[in-house]
């Protein structure tokens, strides 16, 4: 039997006497709570876990699915290239969530799902059973996209975009090339996780290359032709770091088609490119598990019901973040830390009859692309039979005052303070 | 039961079933006896979205406290900001999303909460950022 918290003991203890069976009502009324599990402790899962225990107040069992002992944010994780933010800042564990909230935090890797029988059964062959299961993986990489970029070329031209090991390879490759050297990003076709990420990648490698090693260059091989925030981020690279970065868009051969790792050569549309250190970005796809569960469409991704993140395809099973087509939210932390209280509230009321509301969603991104200069992009979303579909959008613009962007840069500390409380706190 | 200690039970949520079942009797009482003053349930779930943002303590590190805002100021505030009269980008946009009944929830949720003085995480700066 697994631990109880002292909160969940005073109620048992209070049931027990009730009946007057002592001890005797503990596992009736447990196995009487029902049962929610969560796949995956990012800002989809880790919300969705911490919400539903919390609110519920014991009343449903939540159990949290989580391999790694601590939680390494990709957000802000471009700041610590940037030389702005500590590694130890990325980094969030679950004992908030495990003895505050009541949350059961298994650290082991879900490896397989029944949704027949509504089992989650793990790699160290533990089977948790569920009324309602939670899937937030994330983003795997797509490792047939790009000829030799498998597993092993990423430990030498890393992706760095589950951060963690990946992050500081790549920090440590920039910290070791020569000034005058060539840095070059691959930056991946849509979907894929945080749109501005590539170029606010670009903008910390920038600053931390002006403030270092001044010669060095910057080539943006991209599988695009235009990206999130352009102007803005443009606009930012000739103010702070002219001559410094080349972006070259697909339609002028920027699709990275193969790799050598060995050879530090990047092979886009005909051209082979040199690098001293090679970010290479691929396309990706939802994460594993909700694959091979039967989740995702022929994209790769999981089409999920816009009022509640419930699945499209399997029933008694939400799905969020990266993982979903939540079109027209974007890929970010901020979208499935507000898909995962929409989950919450749906699956609260389903379970224990908890008041419904109004589902909301909302995103907010803020890059950084220099020290004292960060822009923001956001909006609200409704949700329609097809899409949740953006309203009161806004963005950052071009020719803001210093003062306003000094402003939005400190803002986005107090984000990254807010929503990592919200999720772990 | 105090209005008070229904919104220690939401936040804290040590909620039994006799609990969830008193809160809901007294919410309605709240809604009924207040008129005006804002269902506090339908705010605390409203400002789970603020949450994202704005912190649960008195950490005012590029984004304020909001939480034991007097009523009058909050709403204040974000009819300034759905009007266009207070700047920021964002929360323009969120007062946008809300109708007056939401923000009248909104505000009648967080005037009801004492702002947290301990500071469980430490601030953004010994957080991450680096000196």
């Amino acid at each position: 039997m697994k631990a109880l918290t002292r909160r969940q003991l005073g109620r048992y203890a209070g049931a027990g006497a009730i009946a007057g069976a002592g001890l005797f009502a503990i596992p009736v009324i447990g196995q009487a709570r029902p049962r929610v599990v969560v796949i995956g402790g990012g800002p989809g899962g880790g919300t969705a876990a911490k919400y539903i225990a919390r609110d519920s107040g014991g009343e449903i069992d939540v159990t949290l699915i989580e391999a790694q002992r601590h939680y390494t944010t990709c957000f802000y994780s471009n700041l610590y290239l940037g030389g702005l933010w500590d590694f130890d800042g990325l980094v969030h564990g679950y004992d908030v969530m495990r003895d505050d909230h009541g949350v059961t935090v298994v650290h082991d890797l879900a490896v397989a799902v029944d949704t027949e029988a509504k089992t989650v059964t793990t790699a160290g062959g533990d089977s948790f059973a569920y009324d309602k299961l939670v899937v937030a993986p994330g983003i795997a990489m797509r490792w047939d996209a790009i000829e030799g970029y498998d597993e092993a070329a990423a430990e030498t031209m890393p992706h760095a975009y589950q951060a963690g090991v990946q992050t500081q390879i790549l920090k440590s490759q920039l910290e070791a090339m020569e000034d005058g050297g060539t840095f070059v990003l691959a930056a991946p076709p849509m979907p894929y996780r945080c749109p501005p990420g590539p170029y606010e990648r670009v903008s910390m490698v920038a600053w931390y290359f002006k403030n270092h090693k001044p010669a060095s260059k910057i080539l943006v091989l991209d599988a695009k032709d235009s990206f999130s925030k352009q102007g803005l981020f443009t606009d930012a690279w000739n103010r702070y770091y002219p001559g410094m970065v080349e972006w070259v868009p697909a339609e002028f051969g920027g699709t990275v088609d193969a790799v050598d790792a060995a050879a530090m050569e990047i092979h886009a549309d005909g051209d082979r490119h040199h690098a001293d250190v090679a970010n290479i970005i691929p396309p990706q796809t939802a994460g594993r598990i909700a694959r091979d569960a039967g989740l995702s469409d022929e994209s790769g991704w999981c089409p999920i019901v816009p009022e509640s993140m419930a699945s499209a395809l399997v029933d008694d099973v939400h799905v969020l973040g990266d993982a979903t087509i939540a079109s027209e939210m974007p890929k970010s932390a901020f979208s499935a830390n507000s898909q995962a209280k929409v989950a919450a509230m749906v699956i609260k009321a389903e379970l224990i009859g908890a008041r419904a509301f109004p589902p909301r969603f909302r995103n907010t991104c803020w890059s950084s692309v220099a020290d004292g200069d960060a822009v923001k992009i956001g909006a609200n979303y409704r949700p329609t039979d097809e899409k949740l579909e953006a309203f009161d959008n806004f963005v950052s613009e071009v020719g803001e005052s210093e003062e306003l962007r000094r402003e939005t840069r400190v803002e986005a500390d107090g984000w990254y303070a807010g929503i990592t409380e919200d999720i772990f706190g | 039961m105090t209005l008070k200690r229904v919104l220690y039970h939401l936040r804290a949520s040590v909620l039994s079933s006799a609990s969830v079942a008193a809160l809901f009797a007294c919410g309605a009482a709240v809604q009924a006896s207040a008129g005006d003053a804002g269902d506090v349930e339908f705010g605390a779930y409203l400002a789970s979205e603020c949450a994202s943002c704005h912190r649960p303590d008195a950490a005012s590190d590029g984004i304020p406290p909001i939480e034991g805002m007097a009523r009058e100021r909050f709403i204040m505030a974000l009819h300034a900001y759905r009007e266009g009269e207070r700047a920021n980008q964002t929360m323009r946009s969120v007062a946008r999303s809300l109708g007056e009944e939401e923000i009248r929830a909104l505000a009648a949720y967080y005037a009801s909460l004492e702002p947290e003085t301990v500071d469980r995480q430490g601030s953004a700066d010994q957080q991450g950022r680096t000196e």
